[in-house]
């Protein structure tokens, strides 16, 4: 797979995201199961998974520097108590399928 | 949480993509390891914002806690594979164009061409090409012969010309100044003019890799003679010629 637009270093550069969210490049991989397969042996019935789809809400972080860059930081809902303000969550949906490379 | 800052469309699409990109990164190198690995297809993201317009650009204020009515945005990207992107671009043929911003044209076009989608030279050659009208879908009025001046110069800034070597030679017995080098006579409507030491000089013969310049026998090269080549509106060459 290949995104389309590798822009390099430009949307990088030294923006501290605050410590409770991680980038997503660190939050995306946490977010997809790594299961191995069901395997019942009595029933001669193995099962994997060959594909993920996530919906879950996020909190972000984003930062902006003077140049207008932007950096992006996401974590799940960090606190699960019910306050009269409540954070913003946002969305973050990831399809991802197994390697066709896998066993 | 760091203090609240509006955002470019693009430069938050950047951000997302370089992330993306480093993601893809990180699970080919865990796969090195865990054999069992997965790719991801699509990503979207729903941002809750409050966008805005400045005259200029739109962008983007996130939401913070206890503000309502905020708009979502949903940005949605899919994968796409090398092979596709290759079947899908228009390959352009030689040097890459100028883009707008090189053109140094003043804000005002800038911002008019930018609106109706021209980025760069290409882009308004597709439209003349097709010849739309821009006067009738711009606000302002652009100065188009100024336009085609501007692109010309930037054109020819991108193959300047240079000279390699000078060199004395004959011509119909006639003593003559041989300039070779890159891209000096280019615009095949314009001859170049040459003046020896503040005179008017014949161009025998130009091209892009050579200049001939007849030598008057009246008035020969000296120690120190000044050449000056006007190859085209916008590429002037001075040079000191010692005989």
């Amino acid at each position: 797979m290949s995104w389309r637009g590798s822009a390099g270093d430009r949307a990088r550069g030294p923006l501290p995201l605050d410590e409770a969210f991680l980038s997503l490049d660190e939050l995306v991989p946490l977010l997809l199961p790594d299961l191995p397969d069901l395997v019942d042996e009595e029933a001669g019935v193995r099962s994997r998974v060959i594909g993920y789809d996530v919906t879950t809400p996020v909190e972000l972080d984003i930062v902006v520097d003077e140049q207008g860059r932007v950096r992006l930081g996401g974590t799940p809902p960090i606190y699960h108590v019910d306050t009269s303000t409540l954070p913003v969550f946002h969305s973050v949906r990831l399809v991802a399928v197994r390697e066709a490379s896998s066993p | 949480m760091s203090s609240n800052a509006a955002w470019r469309l693009e430069d938050f699409v950047d951000s997302l993509v370089v992330e993306l990109d480093k993601t893809r990164e990180t699970l080919a190198v865990k796969a090195i390891n865990k054999p069992l690995s997965y790719s991801v297809k699509e990503v979207a993201l729903d941002v809750n914002t409050f966008p805005s317009y400045d005259g200029e650009r739109v962008r983007f204020l996130t939401a913070q806690p206890g503000e309502e009515g905020a708009s979502k945005l949903t940005i949605q990207l899919g994968s796409i594979t090398d092979q596709q992107v290759r079947a899908s671009t228009k390959v352009r043929e030689g040097e890459p164009t100028p883009s707008i911003e090189e053109l140094g044209v003043d804000d005002e076009t800038r911002k008019e061409l930018r609106r109706i989608g021209v980025r760069s030279v290409d882009d308004l050659e597709a439209l003349e090409a097709r010849k739309v009208d821009l006067k009738a879908v711009s606000d302002v009025d652009i100065d188009y012969g100024q336009l085609a001046r501007k692109i010309q110069k930037a054109r020819r800034s991108r193959s300047a010309p240079a000279i390699d070597g000078m060199s004395l030679s004959t011509s119909d017995g006639e003593p003559c100044l041989l300039v070779e080098g890159r891209n000096l006579s280019v615009d095949p409507t314009f001859p170049p003019v040459a003046v020896v030491d503040d005179s008017l000089a014949e161009v025998l013969s130009s091209g892009p890799g050579h200049l001939s310049i007849r030598i008057d026998p009246r008035s020969p090269l000296h120690a120190d003679s000044q050449v000056v080549l006007t190859l085209d509106p916008y590429a002037v060459v001075k040079v000191n010629v010692k005989a």
